[in-house]
């Protein structure tokens, strides 16, 4: 009797067990990003200067409407958000995969070596932004004299022709090991016998590569590059503390502007109106990156 | 013998050359970590001459300690310990549940949602969260910064999590179940014990992601819960610019990440690789 | 005789009223009631300031004298702004009092209806002590701390003229005077630049928003201003061109590498490593130049007015001072304290720091002038500076993005661009901001 209560009730709980499970993040989720989410798209479609007396008041989609028809300096910002991208992630593909084969290989002192290279992307980006200020300074950084024992001179971050490269130089510093470890978790996942197979036929060490080991790479070097992808669009604390957009616009990219729009200015509808423009960019990217995962 | 001394010779100049390799790319994580420990120990006026000396010269700790004499850094340093110890624990109570769903029922939606979550910059919710926390009376709380922080430690924690709970044996759990064993308990006691090794990495790579969080902090903490990077960024605001302090109170920061990542370098190519691919 | 009867009733009426006002304020004289708040909390946003640090560390005084408890919060400018803003905007009841830096946030706050104007505070004897005496305060002060409707915005805690420091040793060495206006200075400029050693003649800030204050003292100096006559903005008047063309033209022919990023700190090092014979910002900033730890120019900076234009001769002025939140639950215990933070002591205390202070009391005080840690010359410029004070920036309610505006012209301007066709463009900017921000002018 009492034991087929317990077998119905476990039948019970078993039915909803795929519910019961992940119920409680599923509520998280929705408190902390679902819900303010729907706020900020409700708040796009107001028009609420924070710093005046007027209430917000609805003006439908007039805030997307100048955002993306008249106001340009929202086009160049986006338009510097993919130069950034552009540049910094296929640096940090080749860069990466270069240093995952290099690890790959078996050495004395390499697990040290590892935890060097790995460690700028786990220290604290304002920590680590503000040495960068130091060495990036004009009259006195480090950044000047090594230029100048090349006999060069560079302005870095303070000349709008360089601030990007710059900052995609210190991102790339930055991120090249979250490359290289995804990278190197696929090497150690290769199947041996087609090596094998390989050194049988005769393939030089060249060929093995092309041939055999990057193709095998593939769907782990195209997740680390998507991911890369995503997260160099997000880029903010770096160009925030650096260079707060400048000089002039020339490092303002998305993020940064938002973030102007909405605590510098305190236009908040229209800054809402960025959030959910900029938010369809990153999804856009987002699908891609599952679809790949999903075609593998 | 000539061929022996040839591919001798290629030997070192290959090995030569593997060394130099390695090298150049350790090389500036090495001089970058140099530089910021040698500025934080010289004094002020030697920051500021050129060109700069590459050397050590008449070591000094000061800065250390004027960074802690000048402001509450041990009272800052309480409190970043709480929020980013406080979003890794409630993200695995509430996310290690999740992961052991999706991928004991395949749950390929829920995974979706998570990594939806993932992309999401945090920065265009910062605006509706504080509106929120200010209407339920919880700005300036360690809770309000536990729970901002989770929207990066909780997709985390479930999507790394996944494919620990894949490499779950299911005769393990079905021997426990048919034990008499709830599915719940089943959970706890045999399935959680299989995955404490991912669990102690996940939840430590937490913790760092937790710490390193700048922005949010910004907006939503007040004096008493001020976290160390909006202190330390908050140095570098007021009147003036003393490069020694600066670095000290940068390296005071990022230390306890630092010492986090040697303990678990090893483990995070196989937690984080599996947590990109798979899933 | 009715009319006569009722004049002396008037008359007793009017006797009996000044007999009573002079009876409270006597015995508020005798004995001011600091304690009528006690056990109130109040909490205050603040920016972080030199005058703050002097003020601050006395304040357990302030809550042994009232029984009040300070609760405050110290953050660099724009973010104490964001924190003000965001609080103030969804009228929370637990922020009380703040700094307002009034050179932003003047008109913007007090238009939103944040602020509770002090006037009424001020005439009333049991709120403000008898010694706090709200004349003290220069008329230039007492002007900018109050709105055009004559509401009384905010007490002045400090205030800080823009002025020129130049190494005096250098100009003495070379035996070059003083520059009286701008052509002198770029004279000056042109004879001193090195760059081959690293020395530039001048410096200023070239970074977005905080190079706007530089431009429009230099728009002041050429006789200009932020609207034309009919209200419309006129920053592209040919006065805002000048003023634009020689902001760019100094920095781009004499001044360091690097300067479009420069913001005061970058600036100011650069001056203290000896490596800019002129720097051109708030007079606040002087107090590191003499402090042998950080600065290789102590003893070998001079100060004086910055040179005059064509438009005659202005010292830009920016600076902080306290409000009381419209929002508060305890205004009048928020209004003692600030009342307290702004008293001749702590004034004094401010002024020490080597922070300019608005109180007349103040500057003559013989205590200040034997023990200031300024030189005679810094002391002089700033109470020159305050006879020819200026508000700054324009006030209007969106300063922040006007400064930004200007900014990018500006350091468009000094990268080579045209520099008519940027203000223009500029113009045009701060013209949709206006219709944005402020509806109400256009109407």
């Amino acid at each position: 009797m009492s034991q087929t209560k317990i077998a119905v009730k476990s039948g019970f709980s078993h039915r909803y067990a795929p519910y019961i499970f992940p119920m409680p993040a599923v509520i998280a989720i929705i408190v902390i990003i679902a819900f303010p989410l729907t706020y900020t798209v409700r708040m796009s479609l107001y028009d609420w200067f924070m710093m005046s007396r007027a209430l917000p008041y609805f003006v439908g989609m007039k805030n997307y409407y100048r955002l993306l028809f008249e106001d340009s300096r929202f086009l160049y910002t986006v338009v510097r958000t993919f130069y950034f991208v552009a540049l910094a992630v296929p640096l940090q593909t080749v860069l990466g995969l270069a240093c995952a084969l290099i690890f790959n290989k078996q050495f004395l002192g390499r697990g040290t070596l590892r935890v060097i290279f790995i460690l700028p992307m786990m220290a604290t980006p304002v920590a680590i932004a503000l040495i960068w200020i130091m060495i990036f300074h004009p009259m006195v950084g480090l950044g000047k004299y090594v230029m100048s024992l090349a006999g060069l001179s560079s302005l870095w971050i303070h000349s709008p022709k360089t601030v990007i490269p710059s900052l995609v130089m210190v991102d790339t510093w930055q991120w090249t090991p979250i490359m290289m470890l995804i990278i190197l978790g696929g090497l150690a996942a290769l199947p041996q016998e087609s090596f094998e197979a390989a050194l049988v036929d005769g393939a030089t060490k060249w060929q093995r590569f092309i041939y055999i080991t990057l193709p095998l790479l593939r769907p782990f070097i195209l997740v680390a590059i998507l991911f890369r992808l995503i997260d160099c669009l997000k880029t903010f604390d770096i160009i925030y503390i650096m260079t707060q957009g400048g000089p002039g616009e020339a490092s303002e990219t998305i993020n940064i502007y938002l973030f102007n729009t909405a605590f510098y200015w305190f236009h908040m509808g229209y800054a809402s109106s960025i959030v959910v423009i900029f938010l369809a960019i990153i999804l856009g990217f987002s699908l891609i990156l599952i679809k790949t995962r999903g075609a593998k | 013998m000539k061929t022996d001394i040839k591919s001798r010779l290629t030997w070192g100049i290959g090995k030569f050359s593997f060394v130099l390799l390695l090298i150049i790319i350790v090389m500036p994580s090495v001089l970058f970590f140099y530089w910021m420990v040698l500025i934080s120990l010289r004094e002020q006026l030697m920051n500021i001459v050129y060109p700069p000396p590459l050397l050590p010269i008449k070591p000094v700790l000061d800065s250390y300690a004027k960074v802690f004499a000048k402001s509450p850094f041990l009272h800052y340093t309480l409190n970043s310990f709480i929020v980013a110890g406080g979003s890794t624990i409630i993200s695995l109570i509430v996310g290690l549940p999740a992961a052991y769903s999706i991928a004991r029922y395949k749950q390929n939606k829920l995974a979706t949602v998570v990594l939806v979550s993932r992309m999401i910059p945090g920065l265009s919710l910062l605006l509706p969260w504080f509106i929120f926390f200010r209407t339920l009376n919880l700005t300036d709380t360690h809770l309000a910064l536990v729970l901002a922080h989770m929207i990066v430690t909780l997709p985390l924690v479930i999507w790394v999590m996944i494919s620990f709970f894949e490499g779950v044996p299911r005769d393990l759990e079905d021997a426990a179940l048919i034990d008499g064993c709830s599915l719940y308990g089943t959970f706890y006691r045999v399935v959680l014990p299989l995955v404490k090794p991912g669990t102690v990495v996940v939840s430590i790579l937490s913790f760092i992601l937790s710490w390193n969080i700048f922005i949010f902090a910004v907006v939503l903490s007040g004096s008493r819960t001020r976290i160390l990077p909006v202190a330390v960024y908050n140095i570098m605001n007021y009147e003036e610019i003393i490069w020694g302090e600066l670095a000290a109170a940068a390296i005071v920061v990022t230390l306890p990440a630092l010492i986090l990542t040697c303990f678990i370098a090893k483990h995070l190519i196989a937690g984080l690789s599996l947590g990109a691919i798979k899933g | 005789m009715k009319k006569e009867c009722k004049k002396r009733i008037v008359l007793f009426l009017v006797a009996l009223l000044v007999g009573a006002l002079g009876a409270m304020a006597a015995a508020s004289a005798e004995e001011f009631n600091w304690q009528r708040f006690a056990g109130t909390r109040i909490r205050l946003v603040a920016d972080k300031h030199p005058a703050a640090d002097a003020v601050y560390p006395h304040i357990p005084e302030f809550e042994k004298l009232t029984g009040i408890k300070v609760e405050y919060e110290i953050l660099p400018e724009i973010q104490a702004r964001q924190k003000k803003v965001v609080e103030l905007a969804s009228r929370s009841a637990t922020l009380d009092a703040f700094v307002i830096a009034w050179h932003v946030e003047k008109k913007g706050f007090y238009d939103a209806g944040w602020i509770t104007p002090l006037n009424n505070y001020l005439k009333d004897p049991t709120l403000t002590a008898p010694d706090y005496d709200w004349e003290d305060f220069t008329p230039a002060v007492r002007d900018i701390s109050t709105q055009p409707d004559d509401s009384v915005t905010f007490l002045m805690q400090q205030i800080d003229p823009w002025i020129l420091y130049y190494r005096k040793d250098i100009f003495r060495q070379r035996g070059i005077a003083i520059p009286q206006t701008l052509d002198e200075m770029e004279e000056i400029a042109r004879k001193l630049n090195d760059p081959a050693n690293d020395f530039y003649s001048v410096v200023y800030r070239g970074l977005k928003y905080a190079n706007t204050p530089v431009w429009c003292i230099l728009l002041f100096k050429y006789g200009g201003d932020f609207f034309d006559k009919e209200g419309e903005p006129a920053i592209n008047s040919p006065a805002g061109i000048k003023a634009a063309d020689w902001y760019a033209r100094m920095l781009r022919n004499y001044g360091a590498p690097g300067v479009v990023n420069f913001n005061w700190y970058e600036c100011s090092s650069t001056f203290m490593a000896e490596r800019a014979a002129m720097y051109f910002d708030g007079i606040g900033f002087a107090g590191q130049f003499e402090d042998p730890e950080k600065s290789k120019v102590v003893g070998k900076t001079g100060y004086t007015l910055f040179p005059a234009g064509p438009g005659g001769r202005y010292a830009g002025t920016f600076g902080g001072g306290y409000s009381v939140s419209r929002y508060s639950a305890n205004k009048e215990a928020a209004y003692l304290f600030i009342t307290w933070a702004t008293n001749k002591e702590n004034t004094l205390r401010v002024a020490l720091s080597g922070v300019g202070t608005g109180r007349v009391s103040v500057l003559q005080n013989p205590d200040y002038i034997r023990e200031s840690p300024m030189p005679s010359d810094w002391r002089e410029t700033f109470i020159e500076s305050l006879k020819i004070a200026r508000l700054g920036l324009p006030e209007i309610a969106a300063v922040g993005e006007f400064r930004d505006i200007v900014g990018i012209a500006l350091v468009n301007a000094i990268e080579g661009g045209d520099v008519k066709a940027l203000m223009d463009e500029a113009n045009k900017k701060f013209k949709q901001l206006l219709l944005r921000t402020e509806p109400e002018r256009y109407r």
